[in-house]
């Protein structure tokens, strides 16, 4: 059975816990008070690749969960972000758990590839925000690793 | 219009006495009530305001300021203001004023019982009207109706409550608004003349009705899903939760700063001129504070909101945009076939009444014909449905999202980092400041020691208030989305309409008097200046005050007449006093036509800005009666009065002479 929006919304989900630990040293860095921006940041830096993602657990295993509304929010912004995810997936039903798997996998990835953007940026602040606003507006996607 | 009389019975120290009040005009308009300490001139005050307003008067009277403890204070009140002379039986105080504007009159009257062990209760209450020339009595509905009906009536026709503390002044009342710092009078003043509260108070109503709507459909939210239900009511609950948290900060933050003021103008006192400086960097500090915290708060919405979602790059949003509107075009091509399904049926009934019956393979071929005719299927409809979470709705309001995100600009998101950091350095340097000035002497640091404790727990209190605002509004947000999911299940049960459609009008009203105070508040601010620089320079000493600025974040200016900002040097206490008066009289000119009724407000000004203050007021023309003691008004204030005092009554004894007040003719 595919997910629906209800499940997105009230399911809950994790990466990996090295990327999860990333992310809350992320969220330190940016100044953001809650540990969905820099998540989402993630997911929106890895759906920019066309390849799809795997999950790399190691031995530290998962990291927190987090809600799914409090993930993609609600109204608009949790049915675009499933779009996105979907359109990107290529996929007309994703059943819940293997849409949990690939919404852990796209963080991961992203949360990384947000890592070497910032080591890229030279720990600027500004320098980082430029860089992911030049990604945000480039049209073509790569096809594995971002541009550095 | 014009008070014309005041008829008191049992009331404190007035047994049964009717005050005349002189008839005047606009060049002849000032009435002095005149009386020794004690004579009953607070009384005479308190009588006017308990009878217009009721119980929701006594928040207004100096002489009742426990707040806490409201509903029962009034009765203990009106208890304490029974004539002492009446206790031990049945007895009854009564109010009655007489108001005359135009060919008009309106008689107002409120009585009060009390029964034989001089207690009241709160529907022991009764009001009588008269009005027009006729002096009709107006017919007033039954509880529980009559109370709001006498408000409105007090409203429409004589003084809205909200307005009432700048028409009834005591000097008391006078003190605490000079007390609270331009700013926050002026964001008084305008709250009250925009009838804020009322507004307010009717978005809360309508909002609630809203609700109460939707709970009146039992056989239309069994059609909701029962986790949908519960999630309204848990977010519903959540919310007044927060809504609870949220009116207790405010509540716990208003005494802590009024605490800081006060010591902050403490410190100003010791520090004699440094204290200008000391307080506007107070200020400054405050300001920076709160826009650096509303940056940080946009920067973060754009950051995790907007931006993330850009992330995913443009490639993909197009795929994106152009899967929605294929698959919106299958369904509708879906939704076309099905109808030219029908059709095809009727047209091959037509066929069979006029051909009989008719054989398989001509059926089947007459169906591929019209197939291709009719509703062949284009060739841009997505062949399979993978955006299923999408309604039609949906479908539009994403994809005008996803087009929204190409234009998020980086130079928006660097430019509020960047002010976030000068923000950071500015409260720095101001820190450090403060901190220099601080150190002056021992009593100063012991008081800055205080200043920092208050002023951790207000930012503690106000980082809590932000948060759960916050909240409040994501909830409601949630909310909204919710109510709309709802509505749309509710919607289907056709049935329910009607009500569902009172709902959401009273959801839209409450949203537009919400708009409505926004909207408001700009457009009437440069006359609230105008008026207040008329008022100021005509009342204070400084005449280098060229013009008052009122900005629209409700920020005071004092501009000289180089456009300077000299509000540092005007920080006087008697220069607050002046303002308050100042913004008295600029709503007077603005709001109002009832007569401006001042206990002892003179008595802590200088003889010049009593004097200023005498012109001033007796020069606008509207009825001013003013409650003094006699030395408050000396020959010389008499003599600028001139012609323009209508008469002097005396309220009580005094040695030498008996009280002009008349014994009482009769009640309304």
């Amino acid at each position: 059975m595919s997910a629906t929006i209800v499940d997105l919304a009230r399911g809950d989900f994790r990466t990996s816990r090295a990327a999860d630990e990333l992310n809350t040293r992320f969220q330190s860095l940016l100044g953001l008070p809650h540990r969905y921006g820099p998540a989402r940041l993630a997911l929106g830096r890895s759906l920019a690749l066309t390849s799809a993602p795997t999950l790399e657990l190691n031995t530290l295993g998962l990291g927190r969960q987090i809600k799914g509304e409090q993930l993609f929010g609600h109204g608009v912004e949790l049915a675009t972000w499933l779009t996105l995810l979907l359109e990107h997936a290529g996929a007309t039903a994703v059943p819940r758990k293997d849409f949990q798997n690939l919404v852990g996998a796209h963080w991961h990835r992203g949360i990384y590839l947000l890592w070497d953007d910032w080591k890229s940026s030279g720990g600027e602040f500004d320098a980082f925000v430029a860089r992911l606003v030049q990604q945000a507006n480039r049209r073509r996607s790569k096809t594995t690793q971002a541009a550095s | 219009m014009q008070l014309r009389s005041i008829l008191l019975r049992n009331w404190k120290g007035y047994r049964r006495t009717r005050l005349r009040i002189p008839p005047g005009e606009a060049t002849r308009n000032v009435v002095i009530l005149e009386g020794y300490n004690g004579a009953g001139k607070t009384s005479l005050l308190e009588a006017i305001q308990l009878c217009l307003y009721g119980r929701s008067g006594l928040p207004l009277l100096a002489r009742a300021a426990d707040n806490g403890r409201r509903e029962a204070s009034y009765d203990e009140f009106l208890e304490r203001g029974l004539s002492i002379e009446c206790r031990g039986r049945p007895e009854r105080i009564s109010i009655v004023l007489e108001f005359a504007d135009g060919g008009s009159t309106i008689a107002l009257e409120r009585i009060w019982h009390f029964n034989a062990s001089g207690r009241h209760r709160p529907r022991d209450e009764e009001v009588r009207i008269l009005a027009g020339p006729e002096q009709d009595l107006v017919e007033l509905p039954d509880e529980p109706e009559t109370a709001s009906f006498v408000r409105d009536f007090v409203t429409r026709e004589l003084l809205p409550r909200n307005l009432a503390p700048f028409f009834l002044l005591d000097g008391e009342h006078l003190d605490q608004m000079a007390g609270k710092g331009l700013d926050e009078q002026v964001q008084a003043a305008v709250e009250a003349v925009l009838g804020a509260p009322t507004l307010k108070g009717m978005a809360t109503n309508l909002r609630d009705y809203a609700r109460e709507r939707r709970k009146q459909i039992p056989q239309a939210i069994d059609g909701i899903t029962t986790a949908l239900a519960e999630e309204l009511a848990g977010l519903e609950e959540t919310e007044r939760q927060t809504i609870a948290e949220v009116d207790a900060l405010v509540d716990a933050l208003q005494p802590l700063r009024s605490e800081r003021d006060s010591i902050v103008r403490r410190i100003g006192s010791l520090h004699g001129d440094s204290y200008a400086s000391f307080k506007a960097l107070f200020e400054e500090r405050e300001s920076v504070l709160r826009s650096r915290e509303s940056q940080q708060d946009e920067l973060r919405h754009l950051l995790s909101g907007e931006l993330a979602l850009a992330l995913s790059g443009g490639a993909l949003r197009r795929r994106a945009i152009e899967r929605i509107a294929a698959e919106d075009r299958a369904e509708r091509w879906e939704s076309a076939s099905a109808a030219s399904r029908s059709k095809f049926t009727e047209y091959l009934e037509i066929l069979r009444q006029s051909n009989g019956v008719l054989s398989d393979e001509l059926v089947a071929s007459l169906g591929e014909a019209w197939e291709k005719v009719w509703s062949e299927r284009p060739a841009d409809c997505a062949s399979d449905v993978r955006f299923s979470h999408l309604g039609e709705t949906d479908r539009r309001s994403v994809a005008q999202h996803l087009e929204r995100l190409s234009s998020v600009k980086s130079e928006s998101i660097a430019d509020l980092a960047r002010a976030v950091a000068a923000a950071d350095l500015r409260i720095e340097t101001i820190e450090r400041e403060i901190a220099r000035q601080r150190g002056l002497d021992g009593e100063s640091q012991a008081l800055a020691n205080k200043l920092n404790a208050i002023q951790e727990q207000i930012a503690s209190a106000e980082a809590e208030h932000r948060l759960r605002v916050a909240t409040l509004e994501s909830l409601r947000a949630r909310l909204s989305d919710k109510h709309a999911e709802a509505d749309l299940i509710l919607t289907a049960a056709a049935d329910a309409a009607p009500i569902l459609a009172r709902a959401r009008r009273a959801d839209l009203y409450a949203e537009i008097a919400d708009r409505l105070i926004e909207a408001a508040l700009p457009a009437n601010l440069d006359e609230l200046s105008r008026t207040v620089t008329g008022a100021y320079r005509a009342m204070a000493h400084k005449s280098v005050v060229e013009r008052v600025r009122i900005r629209l974040d409700g920020a005071v200016e004092l501009l000289a007449g180089d456009g300077a900002d000299i509000r540092e040097q005007d920080a006087s206490a008697g220069e607050h006093q002046i303002f308050a008066l100042s913004i008295v009289s600029a709503l007077a000119d603005l709001a109002g036509r009832f007569p401006i009724i001042m206990d002892t407000p003179l008595a802590r000004l200088d003889p010049v800005h009593r004097r200023n203050v005498l012109e001033h007021f007796s020069r606008r023309g509207g009825q001013l009666i003013l409650l003094t003691h006699p030395a408050e008004l000396g020959p010389h204030e008499i003599e600028i009065l001139g012609d323009r005092l209508t008469g002097t009554i005396s309220i009580g004894r005094r040695p030498e002479a008996v009280s002009q007040a008349e014994p009482a003719e009769g009640a309304v």
